[in-house]
């Protein structure tokens, strides 16, 4: 991948397009807002911008970006700013298909360390190692956590629809 | 698991979230201009130049005898720091006033409390920007433009974005606030908000007593 150290106008741009929609499926996996979503999405490249981080590869720059979005989350679920004006998340995923949006609902409803540990391996597709990393985290903790959370959701889904 | 990844991918950012982060950044990303040194040739006489006013100043203030009572109405704002707690602005004294984003739609603004034990309406003024009220857990923000009339104590938010939902690039702004009892005009102060230089997503304000 070509460096860009000076951030170009089409270098942001780019930016934008190849991450702002991952970025907001992992902050409303942590934060079940679409607003609060929309602001971790402009926090990560405002720090992306401020850092001028260099990457080696496409790769390097999702994987430095998820890290930043996780602690951008995890640093917004601490804030008693959030808590005192931001305490309500949506009510029902903003999914117009209804059988998706129950399954991503359950998903939800699970306790946020099991909600990402499930999004990285079955969205973004990591290994369990991968996301030990991006989540500085032991591998065996991300599989136990990945074991309870299908545990969790096939004792809750009806009719089947863990078809994995 | 194949529901909930097509469920997944209808969470996104739509165009108008895209267009508005690219222009943001790009925003943020120009290097602030760096001011022009003055050079030690020209230092001598601008100091001067500053000697003189603030004496003049201090003189034409200790001069005045008709000096009326402090015009502040007991006008109390609070502002919320970053960590969600209120202080008490006090005059000539910069606050953090915590983090907001324009298009951090879950807050409509930086929330300003502002309590008087004497009036019985405050108005409030925004140089730059817009004023906006709102009661959580209600969605509905009822949007003032850059003019608003509040009871005392309640809460206002200013937001940098205009009344065209435009980002607007001011690194500072006054907020005039007028205490009012019935028609008469019996205390004013102004806030001045600043653009942190290095996070433009962070704020401080600094009251002043008129």
């Amino acid at each position: 991948m070509e460096q860009e150290p000076n951030y170009t106008d089409p270098y942001l741009a780019g930016l934008v397009h190849r991450h702002a929609d991952m970025i907001m499926r992992i902050a409303y996996t942590y934060l079940k807002s679409t607003a609060d979503a929309q602001d971790i999405c402009q926090e990560v490249f405002l720090k992306v911008v401020k850092h001028r981080k260099t990457f080696e590869n496409a790769e390097h720059e999702k994987s430095w970006i998820i890290r930043v979005a996780v602690n951008c989350c995890k640093d917004a679920l601490r804030s008693p700013w959030r808590r005192l004006f931001s305490p309500f998340g949506d009510a029902m995923p903003p999914i117009a298909d209804k059988q998706n949006q129950e399954v991503v609902s359950l998903v939800m409803d699970l306790p946020k360390k099991y909600r990402i540990v499930l999004h990285l391996y079955y969205f973004e597709g990591y290994a369990t190692a991968e996301i030990a990393e991006l989540l500085q985290s032991k591998e065996a903790t991300v599989r136990t956590r990945l074991k309870r959370a299908r545990e969790m959701l096939k004792s809750n889904l009806i009719g089947g629809l863990a078809n994995e | 698991m194949n529901r909930y990844v097509e469920g997944m991918k209808e969470i996104k950012a739509d165009e108008e979230l895209k267009s508005s982060l690219i222009q943001s950044l790009q925003q943020s990303r120009t290097p602030q201009p760096r001011k022009k040194p003055i050079s030690k040739k020209a230092a001598l006489p601008v100091a001067a130049a500053c000697l003189l006013v603030v004496l003049a100043v201090f003189a034409a203030s200790s001069l005045r005898t008709d000096r009326g009572p402090a015009f502040s109405a007991g006008l109390v704002i609070h502002a919320y720091a970053d960590d969600g707690s209120a202080v008490e602005m006090k005059p000539n004294v910069e606050l953090p006033l915590g983090n907001y984003s324009p298009i951090m739609s879950s807050v409509p603004g930086l929330p300003l409390q502002i309590g008087s034990s004497e009036a019985d309406s405050i108005s409030v003024l925004a140089e730059h920007g817009t004023l906006a009220e709102w009661s959580p857990p209600a969605s509905k923000v009822i949007n003032k433009g850059s003019n608003a009339s509040i009871k005392p104590g309640e809460t206002l938010y200013w937001s940098p974005m205009s009344e065209a939902s435009e980002w607007e690039e001011n690194p500072s702004t006054l907020i005039t606030v007028i205490a009012y009892k019935g028609k008469k005009e019996i205390g004013r102060r102004q806030i001045e908000v600043r653009v942190n230089e290095d996070n433009p997503l962070y704020y401080t304000g600094v009251l002043f007593e008129n």
